[in-house]
C-alpha cells in the first residue's frame, strides 16, 4: 500500500470484530481539521503528512473502541453533503 | 445562535497605521483579539514556526498574539487546540478562535453545544496549498543564494503595497550576510491552484454563509463597495454572520474607521464558489515528485529562462 493512502495502522494486532471507522472515502472528503482526531477517547488516532504534504488522519486499529465518535464528528462530509459536492 | 441568511457587511481599516501594517489587511483581528485579551480572554490562531511550518497557538499576551497577524499561505497544524479551547471554555473563560471556515466547522462540531464565551472568525480562504511544496521551494531558495533563511514574509505589504502579493525570504549566508530575497515563484505556484488540498476543489463553504460568527477577508471590491476608502495599506472585509457578532463589532468599533456596504459590491470567487480543479492537477504532482524543484519553479512558478528575461528588460 502506498503512504499516501495508508487509513489505519496496527490491524494485524486487533481482534475486535467490529468494523473500523472509516474517515474518508476519498481525499477531497477531508480537510484536516482533526475533530475527529480530537475527539477520540482512546487517541487512538493521528495526524499525518501524506506524500504531497497534507494531514490526514490514521486510525490504530489497535488503540480503536469501535466507538465511532470520529466519524459522527466529521462536519466536512455533512457539509459537502448539503451542498451535494459528495 | 440563529445566523443571518445574510451577512451584514462594513469596510473596515484600524485606526492605528502601524497595527494595520502589520496584518494582512484592514487589521479587525487585531481590533477583536485586543479586546478579548483586554477582557481577560484568549485568544486561538495560527502562528508561524522557526522552522517555518504553521500551527495554531493559544494566546494570553499581545506578544503572543501579534504571532498570529499575517497570512501564512500553508496549512496551519491544529494539534491539540480544539481540546484547550474546550478546556477555557469549560473554565468559563472568554475565547476568541479564528482559523480557516472548515476548522471553525471542525471546532463546533468537536465542542457539541454553544457556548456563550466563545466567539468565532473564520477567513475566507479559497485555499491552502500543501506544507511539502512550501519546504521544498524553501530548500531550492536556500541552495541558490547559499545560505539558511532566517525570516519569511509570504506577502510582503510593507514594501509592496497591499494589492501586490511578493514573498520576501532573508538568507543568511555562512559568512554572517543576509540576502533580502523577493519572489513571486511560490506565490505564482500557489495561484495555478495545482497544490490546493484536495477538499479545497470541494470545499462547502464557498457561499455568502460561514461557520464562525464573523467572517473576514482582504476587501477587493472596496473601490466599487466604497471608493475613496482604499489607500493601498489593507482593507478588511469583515461579514457579521449573527447578532454575537453585531454585538462584538460595536465594541470594536470605535478602534477602526468603518462604513457599512453592500453585500453585492463586495463579491468574490470565494464568496460564491470553489476553486476549480484544473486540468493539469495531476501532472503537476507527477511533476513535483519526480523533478527538480527548479524545474517546477519554471513550469509553473513563471520563473523560466523567457520570462526572467522579460521581466530583467522591463525593470531596466
Ligand atoms: C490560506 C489563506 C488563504 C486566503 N485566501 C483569501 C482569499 O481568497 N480572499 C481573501 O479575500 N482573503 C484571503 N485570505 C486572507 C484573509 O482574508 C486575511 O487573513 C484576513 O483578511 C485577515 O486580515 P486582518 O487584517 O484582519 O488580519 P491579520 O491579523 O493579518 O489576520 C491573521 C488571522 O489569520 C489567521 N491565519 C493566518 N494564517 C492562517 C492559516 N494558514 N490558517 C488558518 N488561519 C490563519 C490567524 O489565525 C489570524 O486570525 C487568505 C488567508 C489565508 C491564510
Ligand atoms: S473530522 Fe473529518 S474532515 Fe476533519 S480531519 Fe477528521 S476526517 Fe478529516
Ligand atoms: S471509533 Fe472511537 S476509538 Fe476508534 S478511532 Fe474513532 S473515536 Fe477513536
Ligand atoms: S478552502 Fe475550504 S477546505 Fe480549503 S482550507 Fe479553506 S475552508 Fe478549508
Amino acid at each position: 500500500m502506498k503512504n499516501q493512502d495508508l487509513r489505519y495502522i496496527h490491524t494485524e494486532k486487533s481482534d475486535n470484530p467490529k468494523r473500523l471507522p472509516e474517515l474518508y472515502d476519498k481525499k477531497e472528503h477531508c480537510c484536516g481539521c482533526s475533530a475527529c482526531y480530537s475527539i477520540c477517547p482512546t487517541k487512538a488516532i493521528v495526524m499525518q503528512l501524506d506524500t504531497d504534504g497534507f494531514l490526514y488522519p490514521i486510525v490504530n486499529a489497535e488503540k480503536c473502541v469501535r466507538c465511532y465518535r470520529c466519524e459522527k464528528v466529521c462536519v466536512f462530509k455533512a457539509d459537502q453533503k448539503k451542498r451535494n459536492y459528495f | 445562535m440563529e445566523f443571518f441568511e445574510q451577512p451584514e457587511v462594513y469596510a473596515v481599516k484600524h485606526k492605528d497605521l502601524s497595527t494595520r501594517m502589520e496584518s494582512r489587511s484592514g487589521g479587525i483581528f487585531s481590533a477583536v483579539s485586543d479586546y478579548v485579551l483586554k477582557k481577560g480572554g484568549i485568544v486561538y490562531g495560527c502562528v508561524l514556526e522557526k522552522d517555518f511550518t504553521a500551527h495554531h497557538f493559544r494566546a494570553t499576551t499581545t506578544d503572543e498574539r501579534n504571532r498570529m497577524r499575517g497570512s501564512k499561505y500553508i496549512p496551519s497544524d491544529m494539534g491539540d487546540m480544539f481540546r484547550l479551547a474546550k478546556q477555557d471554555l469549560e473554565n468559563g473563560r472568554l475565547v476568541l478562535f479564528s482559523g480557516t471556515s472548515c476548522q471553525i466547522a471542525g471546532l463546533r462540531s468537536f465542542l457539541g453545544k454553544e457556548y456563550d464565551n466563545l466567539f468565532c472568525i473564520d477567513i475566507v480562504c479559497h485555499g491552502v496549498p500543501s506544507l511539502k511544496l512550501w519546504q521544498s521551494y524553501l530548500r531550492w531558495q536556500e541552495n541558490s543564494h547559499k545560505g539558511k533563511c532566517i525570516y519569511v514574509d509570504f506577502r510582503n505589504k510593507k514594501d509592496f503595497g497591499w494589492d501586490k502579493h511578493i514573498e520576501t525570504l532573508h538568507i543568511q549566508t555562512p559568512s554572517g550576510k543576509v540576502k533580502v530575497v523577493n519572489s513571486t515563484v511560490f506565490k505564482t505556484i500557489y495561484y495555478t491552484h495545482c497544490a490546493l488540498r484536495p477538499s479545497c476543489y470541494y470545499c462547502p463553504y464557498k457561499s455568502t454563509i460561514h461557520p464562525a460568527d464573523m467572517s473576514i477577508a482582504d476587501y477587493w471590491k472596496i473601490d466599487v463597495a466604497a471608493p475613496d476608502f482604499n489607500d493601498n495599506k489593507g482593507v478588511s472585509l469583515v461579514l457579521l454572520n449573527n447578532e454575537n457578532a453585531v454585538k462584538m463589532f460595536n465594541c470594536v468599533k470605535e478602534v477602526t474607521q468603518y462604513q457599512k456596504c453592500r453585500l453585492e459590491d463586495s463579491m468574490t470567487l470565494p464568496l460564491k464558489e470553489p476553486c476549480k480543479k484544473p486540468s493539469r492537477t495531476e501532472q503537476f504532482w507527477k511533476d513535483y515528485h519526480s523533478l527538480d524543484f527548479s524545474r517546477i519553479a519554471s513550469k509553473y512558478g513563471g520563473n523560466s529562462v523567457k520570462s526572467r528575461l522579460k521581466r530583467f528588460l522591463t525593470n531596466h
